[in-house]
């Protein structure tokens, strides 16, 4: 059989070849070879769930390609974390930047304030004339910037606005009036006194209306900020805030949390007998602040305070390390019913900001704000919902905070790399199919070829 | 429990006589525990500008007769004493609006803290206890022959975010007011009574 030696050499050649084959890939996958193209994926799956789902996949593939991302919208937060974590591990992070407008675009959104609104904003091309009117007449006309990015706040719309430019125009109509913000209103329960003006001072300063009626004699008193409405709900006001012995209708005030409210004792207020039963802690005596300390790294140290011993269903707030083991707690909370009570220890806080340094205003506001905000039912849900992604750090600018973690834009250009949309949920393991192995096959059936070949022929 | 009561202060500087009305302290103290129910100490104190002991009484009552010329560190005091949210009150005892205290006064404090303009007179300060109509109270040393001879229809004042920081006025109250509170049976109409609204004025504002 003339053929067989035939065969054999080809099976033979066949078998060098795909091992010098195997060996080639081996070496060029082990990085001594070019740059391996990176993996282009087009886009992340919209909804931060299934972008992470991503992330993790690509975090712990076997292999770890460059991620080039082409990203026509900017990731939310979560997703814009997960990337720099990944730019951080093993993996290459690229991205470019297809974000920006190119043609025409407005949003309109309800002002938040208390007299409503709207606050329009327009993208437009850099140095492109533009012009806003509604059906009165024309709002505005300017030349967009170079970041052709552009707001106006309007305070009502005569119908529809129309932003035009040479090119091109839209029109947006308001389906319904914004609503007004509702006003942040605390009651204030106090007699006349510095603690009481600049616990004032500080929350209108922070937009908060303060209410109250401060007795000046037996019969005549000031009024702060609004007339104080009958009814106590928390619907109308937000807080309560009691500062010391001036006359606070307990019953009503215990009522108004248990339907919700929060009430704030401070100061003498907490050491009041018939507050016994609210307050979140045991009240003891006044103890006086430390010398000097008003004016030092930790002005709150200058401030006397009650010794305040937290109840076991409170939650303790805020305290003062005084020592390597002493701590003086300052703030308890507990609940009552569907409302909040907070305690404050300190006392005379308005020496923080007249006798502290000179920031001492503002972190007397930021104190008093906290513990409002910490007391009032709006902005305990309100702080529940500081963990929305919207919030999170970075929100306000995400652009940079991308470019912060993951570093800037590379410029767009052809890639000899595989495209591949990243919304279809396949995994990164490899920019291209591997072919050691079906060369491996190869080389062996092409030996097993050869060898039965010339065992057929009884030779060995 | 009560807190502690109200002290009032009189502001003492180097440059001028800043205690040329020393019963005036006494006489608003004695308004203010005559007309209303705030606690108040029975004695007023001295404070000198220069220290940080100022910063202690968010109301300030200043007068004088010379030029005022505030040294470094009264100045600091000053600056910082209004930023923070005091109300000084300054009270010009010549009522005389080319005498040099007047002039000098006006400067340190447009320099300090912001220029003087005058306070409407439907202010709340002459609403928030007593009620003064026409604003603030004619003296009757406004026109005795000495000073400008002028009846001053405004008081004039520095005031941020709605709350005054500098009170000015030419009407001479530390003559009005510097007499012994005992002698307030002579008088048909208590004229310290505005003084009992500047004090519930910065007590509550």
């Amino acid at each position: 059989m003339s053929f067989r030696p035939g065969l054999e050499r080809g099976a033979r050649t066949v078998a060098v070849c795909a091992v010098l084959g195997l060996l080639w890939l081996t070496w060029r996958q082990g990085g001594g070879g070019a740059e391996r193209a990176p993996t282009i994926w087009r886009a992340l799956p919209p909804d931060s769930v299934a972008a992470w789902t991503f992330l993790r996949q690509v975090a712990t593939a076997p292999r770890r390609d460059t991620l080039r991302l082409q990203l026509d919208a900017l990731p939310v937060p979560s997703v814009r974390a997960g990337l720099g974590t990944l730019s951080r591990g093993s993996v290459g992070v690229q991205w470019e930047d297809r974000t920006w407008a190119r043609g025409l675009a407005a949003s309109a959104q309800a002002a938040a304030r208390v007299d409503g609104g709207w606050v329009l904003q327009v993208a437009a091309p850099p140095g492109t004339p533009l012009v806003v009117a509604d059906a009165g007449s024309t709002l505005d006309s300017l030349t967009a910037p170079a970041n052709g990015v552009m707001g106006w706040q309007l305070a009502a719309v005569d119908e529809a606005v129309t932003v035009r430019l040479p090119t091109a125009a839209l029109q947006w109509l308001p389906q319904d009036e914004p609503p007004a913000v509702a006003p942040r209103v605390v009651r204030l329960v106090a007699s006349p006194g510095w603690e009481a003006k600049f616990l004032t001072a500080a929350l209108e300063e922070a937009g908060w209306r303060v209410d109250g009626a401060l007795e000046i004699a037996p019969r005549a008193i000031v009024r702060i900020g609004a007339a104080v409405p009958a009814t106590l709900t928390p619907r109308t006001v937000a807080a309560v805030i009691v500062l010391d012995s001036a006359a606070a209708d307990v019953a009503a005030l215990t009522q108004y949390v248990r339907r919700g409210g929060g009430l704030l004792l401070a100061g003498e207020a907490a050491a009041l007998a018939r507050w016994r039963a609210v307050v979140p802690g045991q009240v003891g005596a006044v103890e006086p602040g430390l010398a000097g300390a008003l004016v030092s790294d930790r002005p709150r140290l200058g401030l006397a305070a009650v010794a305040l011993r937290p109840a076991s269903d409170a939650v303790l707030l805020a305290v003062d390390t005084l020592g390597v083991r002493t701590v003086r707690p300052l703030v308890a909370a507990r609940r009552l019913g569907e409302g909040r009570v907070v305690v404050s220890a300190l006392h005379e806080t308005w020496r923080w900001r007249m006798e502290g340094r000179d920031d001492g205003a503002a972190a007397h506001r930021r104190w008093w704000l906290d513990l409002v905000e910490s007391v009032s039912a709006r902005e305990s849900s309100g702080a529940r919902d500081r963990d929305r992604p919207s919030d999170w750090p970075g929100a306000q600018a995400p652009y940079a905070d991308l470019v912060a973690r993951i570093g800037p834009p590379i410029q767009a250009a052809a890639s000899p790399g595989r495209s591949v949309d990243a919304a279809a949920g396949s995994v990164v393991t490899s920019s291209g199919l591997d072919w050691r192995f079906p060369l491996f096959l190869l080389a062996l059936v092409a030996l097993l070829v050869e060898w039965s070949s010339r065992r057929l022929r009884g030779e060995r | 429990m009560t807190h502690a009561p109200f002290v009032f202060a009189t502001a003492q500087y180097e440059s001028g006589d800043w205690d040329s009305a020393p019963m005036v302290p006494a006489n608003v103290i004695d308004s203010i525990a005559r007309y209303t129910s705030l606690p108040v100490a029975p004695q007023g104190v001295v404070v000198p500008l220069a220290s940080d002991a100022a910063l202690g009484h968010p109301l300030l009552y200043l007068t004088g007769h010379l030029p005022v010329r505030f040294t470094p560190q009264e100045a600091e005091t000053v600056r910082r004493y209004c930023t923070r949210g005091g109300l000084l009150f300054i009270d010009d005892h010549n009522h005389d609006i080319d005498g040099a205290f007047h002039k000098t006064v006006r400067e340190e404090i447009a320099r300090l803290v912001g220029p003087l303009r005058p306070l409407p007179n439907t202010h709340e300060l002459y609403r928030c206890f007593f009620t003064f109509e026409q604003g603030p109270p004619a003296t009757s040393h406004e026109m005795n022959g000495w000073g400008d001879n002028l009846v001053h229809e405004q008081l004039d004042a520095v005031v941020v975010d709605g709350r005054i920081r500098v009170l000015y006025s030419n009407k001479d109250y530390s003559s009005e007011w510097s007499y012994h509170p005992d002698n307030k049976r002579f008088l048909s109409v208590d004229n310290t009574r505005f003084a009992v609204n500047l004090v519930v004025y910065a007590l509550t504002r």
